[in-house]
């Protein structure tokens, strides 16, 4: 009987504290969106180096303009290069972050135009890329109710899929870009990972205060005890040989869209300031 | 005894199990002529998330359903604020991954009408000062050295004359007008009650 009253209370206690249930622990592996920042991405290397940690970067094509041909693109293939050397994996967040799934059901953009932006980054990057591929938002990754925009996801996921692209979701979304939950990163972080046992975390290198407490976020997911680890963890694909399609992909235009424009603006401000000084 | 003990275990379990798998919350509040909005995401694994909104009325307390244009199903309820003649002013936004540009719809609750007003390129934001016919949002951008900065982009909505001005910060868990008063409860974002008081009637509601 005092065994059942132990494992009882054992359990209940658990269950509301902040720690997962049962004291239990699970590897979680970093990734993070959106770049490179010609500032902010050199400091999150740092903190990974500091920290002995390989996480994962899925990079928009945007910031390669023009390829290694254009020297004023030379800040991002540098910080490419060493993402690549400290063992971390780069994936493709495809060209601009767009909604491509939203770009097919309003009509915004063609078939062609969508499928365009999807793969033609692995040209440009390819000599760092990892065969992974983080959509823009997820969209087209997930199953919808509304079957105009489940067809248009279907063809995402099997534009993907023939590029060679293994597509990487998130278990764990921290929402660190949100002026909302600013102050929830942590304690949702840490929830969400005892809610899903663990698994791929979301943060973005081109958020300052993500750089900013990346550190003591890190430190408090291993004081759960939780193990942060490699995404070959959770990705095995990702050690596999870049498939000899995403290298012959199209050269890149010039921006299509507002929205991508507005996410990417204050990391062109910063190469410009760079550059001035 | 006994049952304290089966009490302890059914709701040790219940925490431990409810899981990710799937979750509906309420995502904030705002106050109309005659009731309160809720916004409501529900998020299941694997799917995209989906959202409406939960009208309560002020003096029956009774709920109805307020579903969003097909266009918006899939973005987050983020702000709510009501205006003269019934109108009520819903900002959504994509909030999974990255935040993408606010837009700014009317829904007219006496012809239920819905109309796109504006969109804003503020992808991230909770304070919002509230003027007649018009919205300060403060951006959190980065400078050109890559440090965090405030910016004020306002959103002009001539269509709209809003009864309560003023700063706010969203989301909204909380809001009250004389004798009726609305809040949400539960753990902060992950709101599973609405508790309305209207004089001297109280009623909860789950998304």
């Amino acid at each position: 009987m005092k065994k059942i009253i132990f494992i009882t209370l054992s359990l209940f206690v658990s269950s509301v504290h902040a720690a997962c249930p049962g004291g239990k622990t699970y590897p979680v592996s970093l990734t993070f969106d959106d770049g490179p920042h010609p500032t902010l991405t050199p400091k999150v290397l740092k903190i990974l180096e500091e920290e002995k940690i390989k996480a994962s970067f899925f990079v928009l094509g945007e910031h390669f303009p023009g390829g290694k041909s254009n020297p004023a693109n030379k800040w991002a293939y540098d910080l490419l290069e060493k993402e690549k050397k400290a063992g971390h994996y780069i994936g493709s967040h495809t060209f601009h972050h767009i909604d491509h799934s939203q770009m097919l059901s309003h009509h915004k953009m063609s078939e062609a135009e969508v499928k365009n932006n999807i793969v033609r980054s692995g040209a440009l990057i390819k000599d760092y890329l990892n065969p992974i591929l983080r959509l823009p938002y997820g969209a087209g990754s997930f199953h919808s109710s509304n079957p105009v925009v489940q067809k248009n996801n279907d063809l995402i996921m099997k534009t993907i899929k023939e590029a060679g692209y293994k597509h990487v979701g998130w278990d764990i979304d921290t929402e660190d870009w949100n002026a909302k939950k600013r102050a929830n990163v942590l304690p949702s972080t840490l929830k969400q990972i005892c809610q899903t046992h663990g698994g791929v975390i979301l943060f973005h290198d081109i958020q300052a205060n993500t750089v900013a407490h990346l550190r003591e976020w890190i430190h408090a997911i291993r004081a759960e005890g939780h193990t942060i680890v490699g995404l070959e963890h959770f990705v095995p694909d990702v050690k596999k040989p870049l498939p000899a399609a995403i290298c012959e992909m199209p050269a890149p235009g010039k921006p299509i869209s507002k929205q991508s424009e507005d996410l990417s603006h204050h990391v062109h401000q910063a190469v410009q300031h760079i550059k001035k000084d | 005894m006994k049952s304290v003990f089966l009490i302890l275990i059914w709701s040790s379990l219940l925490v431990c199990f409810s899981t990710f798998a799937e979750s509906t919350v309420f995502t904030t509040l705002g106050l109309g002529d005659k009731s309160v909005f809720a916004g409501i995401k529900k998020q299941v694994k694997g799917m995209e998330p989906e959202t409406y909104i939960l009208e309560v009325s002020f003096k029956a307390l009774s709920q109805s359903k307020l579903d969003l244009p097909k266009e918006l199903i899939h973005r987050e309820v983020v702000g709510l604020y009501g205006a003269e003649k019934g109108k009520l002013l819903v900002i959504t936004q994509r909030t999974v991954e990255q935040g993408d540009r606010p837009e700014f719809h009317l829904y007219n609750t006496q012809s239920k009408e819905w109309k796109k007003l504006a969109e804003s390129d503020c992808l991230s934001f909770s304070q919002v000062k509230v003027e007649k016919s018009a919205l300060h949002l403060t951006c959190l951008e980065h400078d050109k050295k890559g440090d965090e900065i405030e910016v004020i982009k306002k959103v002009d909505l001539p269509e709209m004359k809003f009864k309560v001005l003023g700063e706010t910060t969203l989301p909204l868990k909380r809001v009250e007008r004389d004798a009726f008063k609305a809040e949400l409860l539960g753990e902060v974002f992950e709101w599973q009650e609405l508790k309305v008081h209207y004089q001297k009637k109280e009623k909860t509601f789950r998304p």
